[in-house]
């Protein structure tokens, strides 16, 4: 009887030491999980400040390539940077400068700058391609070719659009920009 | 009896060693799936500066024309009606200013790689030749992300056109 008491005690302490080995083996297993699911909040967190600083950068180079081509100047000759709301044109839905999203400052920058293209134009001699096209088989390569560049300034303009933020606990400073073109496609 | 308990010495440390092993290889799936999350939302990111790009290259394209309709309007008809493409495709495709190579005016913190432009396409569709016409313009854009693949975004803009014919 006391034989067989013993056998079981004997079991039962094995037991609880492979336990508590399991559970440090466990939670040694478990530390390497638990960081990269820590890791993948931030990541997740930091990901959503990028997409939201993607947004406001959209949302503003939206309106402003809605806005008439001369709303910022008639002659734009030099680059240009706006980091305020223009308070007294209020007609203008364009916010820029610093807006506060969930504890972040997020902050805008538009800048414009003319852009000068040099246009690439094969023109050919209207007058021989006029003779030519009368003929039975009319040939483009006699019509007088002549390859001409043009240097266009005044006429497109470069906005970009720059969103700069800071995520929580960091003191880098995150920026995402936006550029395009915008040619003055007005008829005259 | 003796072998019986020495056969079951161990059993936990196995079942917890394979379970640490199913955890982690959990873990390492988890890893993955969050680091691919994160290329895709770079991805979706930099596809937006592709997009605005790509219609700044239309908006030059329209300008041309605009500016230079004659001398589109030849190339054209030696391109449709004769079947010389090349005086076409030095006014469209293959003029210089409608490549640009590694712009770098949309950037971020997290990629700063230069971005090709390049005008695709660039004609008119004609319905009835005096009436109904459309300027058709395409531009691609790509660049290669972070992590070596190439990402391109095509933008296709369409533009009713008014072509008159006047008395002479």
């Amino acid at each position: 009887m006391i034989n067989i008491n013993c056998s079981k005690r004997n079991k039962k302490a094995v037991t609880l030491a492979e336990i508590l080995l399991a559970c440090v083996l466990m939670a040694l297993a478990f530390l390497p999980i638990m960081g990269l699911m820590s890791s993948s909040i931030k990541i997740t967190e930091q990901d959503e400040n990028t997409q939201r600083a993607v947004r406001l950068c959209q949302e503003k180079l939206n309106i402003v390539m809605q806005m008439p081509y001369d709303t910022f100047g008639k002659s734009i000759t030099s680059k240009m940077t706006l980091d305020t709301t223009d308070k007294k044109n209020k007609d203008i839905a364009l916010v820029l400068g610093e807006e506060v999203f969930d504890g972040i400052p997020y902050k805008s920058i538009l800048t414009i700058e003319p852009y000068t293209v040099i246009y690439h134009v094969p023109t050919c001699d209207f007058s021989l391609k006029g003779a030519d096209t009368k003929k039975a088989a009319p040939n483009p390569a006699n019509w007088g070719w002549t390859d001409l560049t043009y240097t266009v300034t005044g006429k497109v303009l470069r906005y970009s659009v720059t969103v700069k933020w800071k995520d929580h606990g960091k003191s880098n400073e995150k920026e995402y920009t936006l550029s395009t073109l915008k040619a003055d496609l007005r008829k005259k | 009896m003796i072998k019986s308990r020495n056969l079951k010495k161990g059993s936990a440390i196995a079942f917890c060693l394979t379970f640490a092993t199913v955890l982690l290889v959990m873990g390492m799936a988890f890893a993955r799936l969050t680091m691919n999350n994160k290329k895709q939302t770079v991805q979706i990111d930099e596809r937006i500066k592709l997009d605005y790009l790509a219609q700044g290259m239309t908006e030059l394209a329209i300008l041309k024309f605009q500016l230079y309709p004659a001398d589109f309007y030849a190339c054209i008809e030696a391109s449709s009606k004769y079947k010389k493409d090349e005086y076409l495709e030095k006014f469209t495709v293959r003029s210089e200013e409608f490549t640009i190579r590694n712009d770098k005016n949309s950037y971020s913190s997290f990629n700063d790689t230069g971005i090709n432009l390049q005008i695709a396409s660039f004609t008119i569709f004609t319905e009835n030749k005096w009436k109904d016409e459309v300027l058709y313009v395409e531009a691609t854009a790509n660049y290669t992300d972070q992590y070596g693949k190439i990402i391109n975004k095509t933008v296709k803009r369409v533009v009713n056109l008014e072509r008159k014919s006047h008395e002479p």
